[in-house]
């Protein structure tokens, strides 16, 4: 039991006791700048890679336009899909301009069948179909245009393709709802053969 | 301003210290117990990657088994329990008070390992949930809110009856972590494992969950070590407490949103918002190194011992995974490093490098200040150092870097996926097997030092008068036994 071992472990003790204090200065103005950097930063980065908050944009897509872009039909904008639905069938016959061929197939750009105020008898035409002798702008033809009721079978897809043909090309007609397109559908489900234009001019233009 | 808290006589710190010597001792002998039974766990795991076959017929210890056994082993058993043990010593010492209460922080602690143990033998018994961090069974999480209601609810009210008023910025990380944990533990066992949301929503709960407990929980109390400890150790005061201030406000409002790495299979703006956070994150992180930079600057790492050096490590891990975590939230690099081994490299550098060695720094250094009985063999926990310091380095080496080439050969459409997996995967996993077969033997070591120092301060207090009056713990009772061992010091 010497004396020197008692020292040291009182020396240790000792200084075991002291707890560390704080200085307390002023946060440098430095930080802040910093901060509000990093903040408008963060913003931007955002404003980039946050594909405008929409809970459908996922990586790797940047935004909403891309992801629509590779989903054909399932897009929520009935123009869009509209878009689709007309890329899918009708282009053939009455072309990307909306125009369609001289001699064949009546243009919709502009067509007194498309601007009026209601979609019912272009629903008809799109679901049996249309045949015989028609004037589109005064103009006659004569052909025929298959239905596609069966093709496009769900009544969004129709209603989005009347919509895309009203307002396109510079049409300029209301919208056509999905629920217009059930009625339709169930009204000519028994119908089973095309139109002719007397029989269309005879109906509302107007779903009723 | 400085505060220089050094009022107390040696007499009542030891009143202090004895008041919480056997409640520390059962929570830090469990911890390392954890820790040992964890690294096993992932030892097991890590060799199971190269060489499949290995106990391949027993399904109590597959692959997917043994990562999320190890993994709540570790976070639940090890590194919370841990930090339980040194924010109570940390609350106490700055606050200048007894442990209120020691009989409900042994029940309390007896009743989390219960629930811990519970928990991962049913994950074994393959009953795990399959959300990281929340694997444990949905009947576990009301037992572990339950011990830590009581563990949680000691430490507030002993920081409630603090004699020193003013607070040392490491009590306000501790307070928020108190605060934060019975929160995140209830929203995200409630919303994942008893009553799942539905889809996309549970991930989004569960990152959020993940960094709740990482940045936040053990983010903060691993903080508060820091800031703690190396001032301490260097007999330093703290450069400047509202530095300090700063980097807790920012963490606390951004620490939360930065488990959601983009490239996962969520809406882009959820991996962009939890990239900006961590940035933040990893900015406060830069302003917190400053100060402690500030704070130490010119001492030599010698003078504060052993223990300076674990906390030094603790800091620049906790330093380096902010940082990288932040880089790695970047979309360009997110792209390379996702599905490899990188983000459980980050993940091995937080808990293992930043939260481990800092709890075991604290362990170390109070350890035989609470119970006035030195290590019987400091050699080894210098051994216990270098073994665990070289091990959880090579383990995050290997997954950062292994990660990485493994990423960038998964990209390129050029290099076949064998290539791949021979020079991007196979060195790598073999580096890591090293690394966590030496943190298993630091751990043994580990578990072995601290287990003979709980029966040596067991068997002294037995000689000391009963370990009754001990327990007892009253004023005069203490006093009479000091002199006793005091004596025996000299
Ligand atoms: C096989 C070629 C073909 C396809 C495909 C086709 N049409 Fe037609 N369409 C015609 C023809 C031919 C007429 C004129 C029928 C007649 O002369 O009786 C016509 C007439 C019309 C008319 C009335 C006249 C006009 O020009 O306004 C509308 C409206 C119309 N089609 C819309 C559509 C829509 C919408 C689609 C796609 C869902 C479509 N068509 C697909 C060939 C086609």
């Amino acid at each position: 039991m010497s004396a020197k071992p008692k020292k040291t472990v009182h020396k240790k003790k000792h200084a075991d006791e002291r707890e560390p204090g704080v200085h307390q200065e002023p946060v440098p103005v430095l930080l802040f700048v910093i901060l509000l950097l990093l903040a408008f930063w963060g913003m931007m980065y955002l404003h980039t890679n946050a594909g405008g908050f929409n809970r459908y944009v996922y990586g790797p897509f940047e935004s909403y336009a891309m992801v629509s872009d590779v989903q054909p039909g399932s897009s929520d904008d009935p123009m869009k899909r509209g878009a689709d639905v007309y890329k899918s069938i009708c282009l053939p016959c009455h072309q990307s301009s909306g125009l369609g061929a001289p001699g064949q197939f009546p243009p919709l750009a502009g067509s007194d069948w498309v601007n009026v105020e209601g979609p019912n008898r272009m629903l008809r035409i799109v679901i049996n179909g249309l045949s015989g002798p028609v004037e589109v702008n005064g103009q006659s033809w004569s052909g025929a245009m298959p239905g596609f009721g069966d093709l496009i079978a769900s009544d969004e897809d129709l209603a989005a393709v009347i919509t895309y043909v009203r307002n396109s090309w510079g049409n300029e007609a209301s919208v056509c709802t999905p629920e217009e397109a059930a009625l339709v559908r169930s009204e000519s489900a028994d119908r089973g053969r095309p139109w002719s234009s007397p029989e269309l001019l005879n109906l509302s233009v107007e779903v009723q | 301003m400085d505060v220089t808290q050094s009022s107390k006589s040696p007499s009542d710190w030891t009143e202090i210290d004895s008041s919480y010597r056997f409640p520390t001792l059962f929570l830090a002998s469990k911890a390392v117990a954890w820790l040992l039974l964890g690294s096993i766990f992932s030892l097991i795991a890590s060799i199971k990657m190269h060489s499949p076959s290995f106990l391949a017929s027993c399904p109590w210890v597959t692959y997917g088994v043994m990562i999320p056994a190890a993994l709540n082993a570790v976070v639940y058993g090890f590194a919370l329990q841990g930090a339980f043990a040194a924010l109570l010593w940390i609350t106490m010492r700055l606050g200048q008070v007894k442990l209120v209460g020691p009989g409900y922080l042994f029940i309390g602690s007896a009743l989390w390992n219960i629930g811990v143990l519970l928990g991962v033998i049913g994950i074994m018994a393959g009953h795990g949930s399959g959300h990281t961090y929340l694997e444990m069974p949905g009947f576990v999480s009301p037992i572990l809110f339950a011990a830590y209601t009581l563990i949680g609810g000691i430490a507030l009210v002993t920081f409630h009856k603090r004699q020193v008023r003013e607070l040392y910025p490491s009590q306000w990380f501790i307070f928020a972590a108190l605060y934060w944990f019975p929160w995140i533990l209830t929203a995200g066992s409630y919303l994942l494992v008893m009553s799942p949301v539905r889809g996309v929503t549970q991930m989004i709960i569960g990152g959020w969950y993940a960094s709740g407990l990482n940045v936040i929980v053990l983010g903060f109390v691993g903080i508060a070590i820091i800031q703690y400890m190396l001032p301490k150790l260097t007999k330093r005061d703290l450069h400047n407490g509202y530095l300090s201030l700063f980097s807790f406000w920012i963490i606390m409002l951004f620490g939360g949103f930065t488990g959601l790495l983009p490239g996962q299979s969520l809406p882009s703006w959820v991996g962009s918002l939890s990239a900006v956070c961590s940035v933040f994150v990893a900015f406060a992180w830069l302003v917190l190194a400053y100060n402690i930079y500030r704070t130490i600057g010119g001492v030599s790492g010698k003078s504060g011992g052993l223990s300076y050096k674990f906390i030094y490590f603790s800091a620049a891990a906790g330093l380096l995974s902010a940082v990288l975590t932040a880089w790695a939230s970047r979309a360009s690099v997110a792209d390379v490093i996702q599905f490899t081994l990188f983000l459980p490299g980050l993940k091995w550098l937080h808990l293992y490098g930043f939260v481990g060695m800092g709890l075991l720094g604290c362990i170390h250094y109070f350890l035989p200040k609470i119970t006035g009985i030195e290590w019987s063999r400091p050699a080894q926990w210098t051994a216990i150092f270098w073994t665990y310091a070289i091990g959880t380095s090579l383990v995050g080496i290997a997954f950062l870097v292994g990660g990485w080439k493994h990423g960038k050969g998964l990209i390129d459409p050029e290099t076949p996926f064998m290539d791949v997996v021979r020079e991007g995967i196979a060195p790598f996993v073999r580096m890591s097997t090293v690394g966590e077969l030496l943190v298993f033997v630091a751990a043994a070591l580990l578990c072995w030092n601290v287990t003979t120092l709980f029966c040596r301060t067991y068997c002294s207090c037995l000689c000391l008068g009963g370990l009754s009056q001990n327990k007892a713990g009253t004023s005069s009772e203490t006093k009479k036994s000091q002199p006793k061992k005091s004596s025996k010091n000299k």
